[in-house]
């Protein structure tokens, strides 16, 4: 099967070759690597740029919780009570994708910048201070994820509202359920596996991604996908880009066990 | 891929390219891991390294007079260079305009280079595959390791010296035979310039004359400093009052230990490469690190009047960026056309009036107060744009230094091997990348 | 993803009948749910407003760059649109690309769904192994797939360019389509086919005329999101494009210079092209239903 050899050449392959890559040492001139079976690398790597995993770690599980209670409401509000417009306000939900990613993370800098309009218009109606600025701080980062990755959340979060059988909410009223308890322990309880695939779907992204912390962020608030990005495309220290991005893939790979232990593995294709 | 297996096959003497790594690599390595047990043992890695790649240079005879014999014009050159360095008119490039006009060669002008180690490392991989990089010419500054990577892995073309009039007539000292390229065996210099510290003066009062303003707790998170390695580090030195060209290891570690503490400070805003100069005229920073053109460019416009270059008394870096041609150029004699042409005082005046970095030909200066050719239209052209009298770029010392700028001008460190450079990069780079 | 799970969704998704709420909402769903729905509605189409306006923004001092103030109304961008530098080929590069990915994606995708709703575990060795590599494969984030790519090319010395941007994207389209199309697949009865062939049908034939228009929507489906990913794709193209850069990655870099204001030109009328484009098809599909 062609698809199969295409994704082991240029998946799998390339995965393997990543960790070898860590391994290796690489001549900065040339940037040939040879194997030199450097363990000490990766560990070496990991201390040098531990504060931006945690980071990374922070700002993507941030952006994260921010979509799902940002999200949890309106997905529950289409599913339940969307009618005909269903349709309609899904697509309202994936408006950004019509906007190119990097172009939309741009116009967040123009929307966060102390001389764009909107801001300059906060401060002469007295909204906010004078020497208010968010555009370089790790707030601006999780904004910008957060933006950038609702309909992440929105849509899993749908799927699995809407695939509530409503037959079990009509069994909870007619034993004298109230809203609440309904909610509590019908549809929140019956949600879990959708919470759980936009959690995956979010989180992951959001954690590796470098772009928003590139344009929205400043020094303190450096990811480790925006060092993985240096190491290859400045330095172009290959060694050391792969030992850090098989950190990445670890930590991924943890979640994504977790999610296909506890859901299956071939549940995530329902919320995509 | 299979053409350039070949080409690589035929041009090394039919040895399989894949079996000269394997004769050349081992040693590479073995000297690593010496490098990395003993420390100052790696000191003869790049010299290896050149060794290595100089047994596998793809063609021995590229650059030689029977190879530039053999070359044709193709019309067209691909030309790279750093963003806003070149003479400018409503998005035309007069200077280049007039190139084509007179020799027929079009120019494709990319300003893709904002960082001499992140533009490597974007053609290293073409390099080392054997394949044309997409540039028939690309710049470099003489301060960061790549130039010195490019002509010790036998990656640039040597130039065709029958092709360079205008450069042995008019090249300046300071570009002739430079340290870096004893005979221009390679490079031929596009400009020089300064690194110093700009301000915004309606946000800076009292900069006063000193690059401690850079370390100025008062306008903590509006300070830029470059992502340079080897800007960040020499200005770090210069605060502590350290030649940079003399300063030892330890004074590095010293320096880093300064710009380390100025980073968890918080007064860094960010470590930029050529955006910086966005920044400062966006007004979210007010200090930063900047070269000496562009603050100058930035002032022809109304807006950003407010912009200054300081002058401070630790010391201006100078630097040079250098034209060369990466190995499978495709167009190399279009290249060597080009670059020569920027060696005639007209078309420098040209450049110069609208670039304001060190010019490499001294005799523009008198084309810019007595314009004798086209240049006399060029000039009458961009002039409604830049608003100043051509005296006033004639007589400028950051074009034609003079007297206190000469004095004040400092040089980078000159690494002697690789082990330097990585430890210069192991105290710097950490800084602007993280942790 | 997106676009497609709206297609998908509009499509028809096999869904349980759906019973109609047997309560009214109460006071709060009727009132504050709609409200902080079209709030976050609000927020989420805000920035497509902002850069719609900004597209309109004169530049500073006749530089062709946006600035973050505003400085006066202007069509100036809109009249020379095509005057930025790399930005129009740097599109058509996008959409080149975005059409030879989706094209060679859909094939592969469908014919691996195909296989995998087809046979069972015990014909088919290693289809567990292969549905793993498929869930990481869409799971994994983008800068880990970007970076061993790079590590790829680079070991076996492969220049990059169209090629490799090529190769990558179909990689990580595959998944996707596979995941879309099986979805609509595992519903398929197979008696149909039987029925084909009992009539004399040969394979070619019957994959044609009865195999493919039922799982056409399904294919549809995964080519649209196949181009989605494509065309908006930054992190993997800025790894693996070279010297030849997709719309994003030029974006990318401008961002270093100073942006051309076509930038915003161009994202408001894909924009509008897009918008136009999935509410047309909306209509149709309420039409049909």
């Amino acid at each position: 099967m062609p698809a199969v050899v295409w994704l082991v050449v240029l998946f799998v392959v390339p995965l393997v070759i990543m960790l070898s890559l860590s391994l290796k040492t690489c001549n900065p001139a040339s940037g040939a690597c040879t194997m030199t079976w450097n363990w000490g690398e990766l560990p070496r790597q990991v201390n040098l740029y531990r504060t931006e995993f945690f980071t990374s770690l922070e700002y993507g599980a941030a952006a994260t919780i921010v979509d799902l209670i940002l999200s949890f409401p309106i997905a529950y509000w289409i599913a339940f009570y969307g009618g005909r417009k269903k349709n309609f306000f899904l697509m309202m939900l994936l408006v950004p994708f019509f906007v190119s990613f990097v172009i939309r993370t741009l116009v967040w800098e123009f929307i966060l910048s102390p001389s764009g309009f909107f801001l300059t218009f906060l401060r002469h109606a007295h909204l906010v201070s004078a020497n208010f600025h968010v555009l370089g701080t790790g707030s601006a980062v999780i904004a910008g994820l957060a933006y950038n990755y609702l309909p992440f959340t929105a849509l899993p979060l749908y799927v699995a509202l809407e695939r509530i059988d409503r037959r079990v909410l009509e069994a909870a009223y007619d034993l004298y359920a109230s809203r609440r308890e309904a909610f509590m322990r019908v549809i929140l309880p019956l949600s879990v596996p959708g919470i759980f695939a936009a959690f995956l779907l979010t989180f992951i992204p959001a954690f590796g991604d470098y772009v928003n912390q590139q344009i929205l962020g400043g020094t303190s608030s450096t990811m480790i996908g925006t060092v993985i990005q240096n190491t290859f495309l400045v330095t172009g220290d290959y060694a050391a880009g792969s030992a850090l991005s098989v950190v990445v893939l670890v930590i991924s790979l943890i979640g994504i066990w977790l999610y296909s232990r506890v859901l299956g593995s071939r549940s995530i294709e329902e919320y995509l | 891929m299979m053409s350039d297996n070949t080409r690589n096959d035929a041009t090394s003497g039919g040895i399989d390219p894949a079996l000269w790594r394997g004769l050349t690599q081992p040693r590479l390595s073995r000297r690593q891991a010496l490098g990395v047990a003993g420390g100052g043992l790696a000191a003869g890695l790049l010299f290896d390294a050149a060794a290595a790649s100089g047994a596998s240079l793809p063609n021995a005879n590229v650059g030689s007079p029977s190879w530039w014999k053999k070359q044709k014009l193709h019309h067209t050159v691909n030309f790279a260079n750093w963003p806003l360095y070149i003479d400018t008119l409503k998005g035309k490039y007069p200077t280049l305009d007039h190139f084509t006009k007179t020799t027929k060669i079009k120019v494709n002008y990319f300003q893709v280079i904002d960082d001499n180690t992140s533009f490597y490392a974007k053609i290293r991989p073409s390099l080392a595959a054997g394949q044309y990089t997409g540039y028939d010419i690309v710049v470099m500054t003489n301060n960061n390791p790549p130039l010195g990577y490019l002509i010790e892995l036998g990656w640039l073309i040597p130039l065709d010296h029958s092709m360079m009039p205008n450069f042995s007539k008019y090249a300046g000292p300071l570009v002739k035979s430079p340290a870096w390229d004893r005979g221009n065996k390679y490079t031929m210099a596009w400009q020089s310039g300064w690194t110093s510290v700009a301000y915004n003066s309606k946000q800076v009062k009292n900069p006063g004359d000193s690059v401690q303003l850079l370390f100025n707790k008062k306008y903590a998170g509006r300070i830029g400093m470059l992502s340079d390695p080897f800007e960040l580090g020499s200005v770090g030195l210069l605060a502590l009052g350290i030649e940079p060209a003399s300063s030892t290891e330890k004074e590095w570690a010293k320096a880093a230990k300064l710009l380390q503490k100025q980073k968890s400070d918080g007064l860094v805003a960010a470590y930029y490469d050529q955006s910086y100069i966005q920044h400062l005229k966006n007004g979210d920073v007010w200090i930063s690190q900047a070269y000496s053109g562009d603050i100058y460019q930035a002032n022809l416009s109304a807006k950003y009047k407010d912009l200054v270059l300081m002058i401070p008394k630790e010391g201006l870096m100078m630097w040079t960026d250098n034209m060369c041609i990466p190995l499978y150029a495709q167009n190399p004699k279009d290249a060597m056309t080009l670059m020569d042409y920027y060696y005639s005082p007209v078309t420098q005046s040209v450049v110069e009036y609208y670039n304001d970095y060190i010019c490499p030909v001294p005799g523009a200066k008198q084309q810019l107060l007595r314009p004798t050719s086209w240049n006399k239209q060029a000039l009458a052209s961009l002039k409604p744009e830049i608003g100043l009298p051509y005296t006033a770029t004639a007589n400028s010392p950051l074009v034609f230094p003079s007297g206190r700028e000469q004095k004040l001008t400092k040089t980078y460190y000159q690494f002697k091997n690789q082990a330097e450079i990585d430890a210069w990069t192991s105290l710097f780079l950490p800084i602007i990348q993280g942790a | 993803m997106s676009v497609v799970s709206d297609a998908a969704t509009v499509g028809g998704r096999p869904h349980e009948p759906v019973a109609p709420a047997t309560k009214r909402p109460h006071h709060w769903g009727r009132i504050a749910l709609p409200a902080y729905s079209w709030l976050v509605i609000a927020y989420l189409v805000f920035p497509i407003v902002v850069m719609f306006v900004y597209s309109f923004n004169k530049s500073v001092g006749g530089v062709p760059q946006v600035s973050f103030s505003w400085n006066g109304f202007t069509t100036l961008w809109y009249r020379t649109w095509n005057d930025a530098p790399g930005l129009t080929s740097a599109f058509w590069l996008s959409i080149r690309l975005a059409l030879i990915a989706t094209a060679i994606s859909t094939v592969l995708g469908t014919l691996l769904a195909m296989a995998l709703v087809r046979y069972r575990p015990r014909q088919f060795h290693g289809k567990g192994v292969i549905e793993q590599i498929l869930f990481v494969n869409i799971a994994a984030p983008e800068i880990v797939m970007g970076a061993s790519l790079l590590g790829l090319f680079v070991t076996f010395n492969i220049g990059r360019g169209f090629i490799t941007l090529v190769l990558a994207h179909v990689m990580f389209c595959i998944a996707y389509v596979a995941v879309t199309v099986r979805a609509r697949l595992t519903g398929f009865d197979r008696s149909l086919e039987e029925a084909s062939y009992d009539l004399g049908a040969g394979p070619f034939t019957t994959f044609r005329r009865v195999t493919l228009p039922m799982i056409m929507p399904g294919v549809l489906a995964g080519a649209l999101m196949a181009f989605a990913l494509s065309i908006d794709d930054f992190v993997t193209s800025n790894f693996v494009s070279g010297t030849s850069s997709p719309f994003p990655v030029l974006i990318y870099a401008s961002t270093r210079v100073g942006i051309p204001p076509q930038v915003f030109v161009f994202g408001s009328v894909i924009f509008a092209v897009g918008i136009a484009l999935a509410l047309s098809s909306l209509a149709i599909g309420r039409k049909r239903i």
